[in-house]
């Protein structure tokens, strides 16, 4: 019976408008914009999509959902357990709403360590709202397990997890023994869309709430500090050529791109 | 910077210098250097004289037929030591297929933290000023790093390479890759590359971009 695990992090809508996304430079914290609810990461509904497919081909896998945030993750759970996943556990707990990306490791590692040993653990390759791309791999150096990361496939077989990663140009095939750590790419294809029927066995599903006491740590400290957060200028210069002609724009835009040393 | 800057180099399929190899050793020298760069591969020695000409001051190579392709497992313990012996108080990788992969884990095995995908690099003292493109890039974060050694990936193409000189001088250093085979749990069974017609974009010099003022495919190939 083959358990997964998958990490799911709730972030702040990416659909947002960029007229409303605003940053808190003082508090170097993004305002949440009213009626916009956050959503779970893209890449983590991928995670989940992708333990569903093995689940499709082994149905007594069980799929286990972690997710650590305040208490709105709890909807990303239930989000991933009306996508087909048959548990959560929300780690909850404000020593840690500040934890970075090193902090919130080793929380979701203690984590595991509580849960019965999993096969594999799959998470997104980033978190859309941080685009980091470290947590994943970090946990697999904690756990001191292998980790093979942005998959576009992923397979499992008793003992065994075939990858299929996304390369610059190409792909490559990855074997590794589990238990493992898989990072999904955006390339493994759309996160199934919940159902009615999943939605409704959702709310019956048990979702376990935990503090750092239930995992029997202190806060872990953060290694990266926020130095500043702020809105780019992307203010852009644009030069309009003008003429006479389209003959005479073309000569000028050529004297111009030459005086630039384009050409 | 104290203890220097070491700098991960990479080479490309057909056996040259990844142009973010220059981009990592200028990036290091304006963050006051000396700099190290690590050049890990199988049979790339002869590009040691070419990080040099770029600006390392240092080049510690690490030539064995097990690292020919990445496989992250290989490389890891490799970079590790190199790193560890280094002593380097700054770290950078290009945010490559590569670097995305090592640097995290190399981070974790250091016991420090990594910045990835930074477009902009400072000091403050002795301290790494690291500033990436977050919400997808509709905002900007600038981090320090409590850890050593301080790690970054940079993105390609943000830091301006140096001239190359060929006059430059360098040490150069070989060293064993020491890995054991056994210790590589995740394995690459097979690659398989996809053809791309004409240039890449990321390659070009210069792109030409054209709009629906055109009025149709003939006329970009008018613009060729």
């Amino acid at each position: 019976m083959p358990h997964i695990i998958c990490l799911a992090k709730q972030v702040p809508d990416p659909e947002t408008p960029a007229s409303q996304f605003k940053v808190d430079e003082a508090a170097k914290k993004v305002l949440p914009v009213p009626g916009i609810q956050p959503v779970p990461s893209q890449f983590d509904t991928i995670g989940v999509e992708a333990a569903l497919r093995i689940k499709d081909a082994i149905p007594d896998t069980i799929i286990t959902i972690i997710s650590l945030g305040p208490d709105s993750s709890r909807d990303t759970i239930k989000h991933c357990l009306a996508m087909g996943a048959d548990e959560g556990v929300h780690i909850n707990d404000p020593a840690v709403n500040n934890a970075d990306h090193w902090a919130t490791a080793e929380v979701l590692a203690a984590a595991i360590k509580k849960l019965d040993p999993p096969d594999l653990i799959i998470a997104g390759r980033q978190a859309v709202d941080w685009d980091m791309g470290v947590v994943g791999s970090t946990i697999a150096e904690i756990l001191g397990l292998p980790v093979v990361t942005i998959a576009k496939d992923v397979k499992f077989e008793s003992g065994k997890v075939t990858v299929e990663r996304v390369l610059l140009d190409g792909f490559e095939t990855v074997e590794a023994p589990t238990p493992a750590v898989v990072t999904v790419s955006n390339e493994l294809g759309e996160p199934r869309y919940p159902q009615l029927r999943q939605i409704m066995l959702a709310a019956k599903k048990e979702v376990k709430s935990w503090g750092l006491a239930d995992l029997g740590i202190s806060a872990p400290a953060n290694r990266l500090t926020l130095e500043a957060l702020f809105v780019p200028d992307t203010s852009v210069e644009t030069e309009f050529i003008d003429g006479d002609s389209a003959q005479e724009k073309a000569v000028k835009l050529a004297q111009r791109l030459r005086e630039a040393k384009l050409i | 910077m104290a203890n220097g800057v070491l700098v991960f180099g990479e080479v490309t399929e057909e056996g040259k210098l990844n142009p973010v190899t220059g981009e990592l050793i200028a990036a290091g020298t304006r963050l006051g250097g000396p700099v190290t760069c690590l050049l890990a591969g199988s049979g790339v020695e002869g590009l040691a004289q070419d990080c040099v000409a770029a600006g390392a001051n240092k080049v510690i190579v690490v030539d064995d037929a097990i690292l020919a392709e990445y496989q992250g497992d290989a490389y890891l313990p490799v970079a590790e030591r190199v790193v560890k012996e280094s002593g380097a108080g700054i770290v950078l990788l290009g945010q490559t297929m590569v670097g995305r992969d090592l640097a995290p884990r190399l981070a974790q095995r250091l016991g420090t933290a990594v910045a990835m995908d930074c477009v902009a690099l400072s000091t403050n003292g002795d301290k790494l000023i690291a500033e990436r493109p977050a919400y997808g890039g509709s905002a900007r974060a600038r981090y320090s790093i409590n850890g050593t050694p301080q790690m970054a990936t940079v993105r390609p193409k943000s830091q301006e390479p140096l001239e190359a000189d060929a006059s430059r001088s360098g040490e150069i250093v070989k060293q064993a890759a020491g890995i054991d085979a056994g210790a590589i749990r995740a394995k690459t069974v097979s690659r398989r590359k996809e053809k791309a017609e004409g240039i890449r974009l990321e390659d070009a010099k210069v792109v030409v971009g054209g709009g629906r003022g055109l009025g149709g495919p003939e006329a970009f190939q008018q613009m060729e």
